[in-house]
């Protein structure tokens, strides 16, 4: 589904990426965990076609891209971090939806409306609301609902519990695990958590300083089999503080 | 209250809309009750409703004709005959005023239909698209906001030839350029947003994303602005009428009114004052309602 080889991002002098190969198979759930500024989040960026300053190969479906013209158009599709600022203040839940259909011309906007909506779990009361009259559960809900409306095969999700409170994450997790097995969806997830990475993904890269520091299964990572002392350092600080 | 009265409110007010419609009017509503909060914007909005009601009914509110002269009743003061007094050629001021309403709402008018979508066009498509076309779109308002805006209109006016149509079209060229600037600044903070970049994603074109995502956005701005300048608007509009590059008699314009008063100033002084505060009471009205209108739909004081 994705192929990249020394993925190297930049913002002006910064190299943000440094040399990152991975290679995700249709279906797959593949997380990258790393501390803030590690460069996950610009990988995703780079993958969606957000961010043009980036030199390697990455190929998409085998289709290899160029920085100048990366169109994933509606086989990738991204959730983001921040559930309050990635809708449309002035759109209603149904104008948002409506919107990926018109661009990409599909009929019968108003069942598929109601359709993504009942897949992500939201009553029809909530149709036509806009933004803030919403909790950030629910519009998260609304951002993942728009991912799907477009039926890609590929969900780049940056960080997208990390915004909401406890209660709310384990429902999104769950909702995103759901889809995931309904739609036959391969995810791209970023998470500085290894808990959420670990409850959604297969495989886990982790990432420092804009390198991968270790690829390993989830079931190595649960067990604690990690080679790399920084990953063990990772997994030591997720299991919180614990008395001596 | 009755029970009507509540249920219709309550559907406006609904947290959980059942249709497009119900979504779009309670949004409305949300803004109107704000607006009405603000008890000067209502003051203005008033003003502004009594000259358009003005301008509307003049044929059957004014007691003379505008243009008819009484040359045995020149320069009466203001009394029972003519209320606000006549001038140099026996003509009722007060019927002039009122047909004068209509010229003045005209020229506000289509100013603001050709400034606004110029100036909002520019800025937002300038802020999204950056790089050079945002240099060379920028620099070209800076050529027009470097120039005073009333001197800049009376040389397109000397150039276009006297006349009230010119004096529009000298007016909205003058006046775009701020809103260009509003709309940028407005596209500049919301360019980077996640909500832009998932509309990138899904696909949409550049002009989707800025007809459809960004102006609406940069909309409230601009619509304070332009209720803001409209009394400048008038000002220069009165201006050029005043220079004589404006309307040209026997057009009642208020700012030629003014000009044709200057003569008379000190012993009738009514033939320049009453259009004089006519002006100065419609911009008063504009200004009001500009300040309403930013504490209602200005989105970083919500």
């Amino acid at each position: 589904m994705i192929a990249a080889h020394g993925l190297t991002a930049r913002f002006g002098a910064t190299l943000a990426v440094d040399g990152v190969s991975f290679s995700i198979a249709a279906g797959e759930a593949f997380g990258i965990v790393g501390e803030s500024g590690s460069g996950k989040s610009t990988v995703l960026r780079v993958i969606a076609g957000l961010h043009a300053h980036w030199s390697g190969t990455l190929e998409l479906d085998g289709v290899p891209q160029s920085p100048r013209r990366l169109r994933p158009g509606g086989a990738a599709q991204m959730v983001f971090q921040d559930p309050y600022g990635s809708l449309h203040p002035r759109h209603t839940v149904d104008r948002a939806l409506a919107e990926p259909l018109a661009v990409h011309g599909i009929a019968a906007a108003a069942e598929r409306i109601a359709d993504a909506l009942a897949d992500v779990g939201l009553a029809r009361e909530h149709r036509f609301r806009y933004p803030h009259q919403l909790s950030g559960g629910q519009r998260q809900r609304v951002a993942i609902a728009r991912a799907l409306i477009l039926a890609p095969r590929l969900v780049l999700l940056d960080e997208p519990t990390s915004a909401l409170d406890a209660p709310v994450q384990a429902e999104i997790l769950a909702l995103l695990q759901r889809l995931r097995r309904e739609q036959r969806l391969a995810y791209v997830l970023v998470s500085h958590n290894l808990a959420v990475v670990a409850a959604l993904c297969e495989r886990v890269a982790v990432m420092r300083e804009g390198r991968f520091v270790e690829e390993l299964a989830v079931a190595d990572l649960r067990a604690g089999r990690a080679e790399e002392p920084y990953t063990r350092q990772l997994i030591e600080a997720s299991r919180g503080y614990r008395r001596r | 209250m009755t029970e009507g009265t509540r249920s219709w409110q309550d559907w406006l007010a609904s947290d959980a809309p059942a249709s497009r419609r119900q979504a779009r009017l309670g949004e409305a509503w949300r803004l109107l009750r704000a607006f009405l909060r603000h008890r000067l914007a209502v003051a203005g909005l008033i003003i502004l409703g009594l000259l358009l009601l003005a301008a509307l009914l003049a044929p059957l509110v004014a007691p003379y004709p505008p243009a008819a002269q009484h040359l045995a009743e020149r320069l009466a003061p203001p009394g029972a005959q003519h209320w606000l007094g006549t001038d140099e050629f026996g003509r009722d001021i007060l019927s002039r005023l009122l047909y004068g309403a209509r010229i003045t709402l005209g020229i506000v008018a289509l100013v603001t239909a050709i400034a606004a979508p110029v100036g909002l066009a520019v800025g937002c498509t300038a802020g999204y698209l950056g790089g050079w076309a945002d240099a060379a779109l920028m620099r070209l308002t800076d050529v027009f906001l470097a120039l005073p805006r009333l001197i800049l209109a009376l040389a397109f006016v000397a150039a276009l030839g006297a006349g009230i149509e010119n004096a529009i079209l000298a007016i909205a060229l003058v006046a775009w350029p701020p809103y260009a600037r509003i709309a940028r600044a407005e596209t500049l903070t919301v360019r980077r947003t996640d909500f832009i970049a998932a509309a990138r994603l899904m696909g949409a074109s550049a002009a989707r994303i800025v007809l459809r995502h960004i102006m609406p956005l940069c909309l409230a701005s601009v619509i304070v602005r332009v209720s803001l300048d409209m009394a400048g608007v008038i000002l220069i509009a009165a201006g050029l009428g005043f220079l004589g590059l404006g309307a040209q008699p026997p057009s009642p314009e208020w700012g030629a009114m003014i000009a044709a008063g200057r003569k008379f100033m000190l012993d009738q002084w009514w033939v320049g004052a009453m259009p004089g505060i006519a002006v100065a009471v419609v911009s008063l009205g504009f200004n009001l309602l500009g300040d309403g209108l930013r504490d209602v739909l200005d989105p970083k004081q919500r």
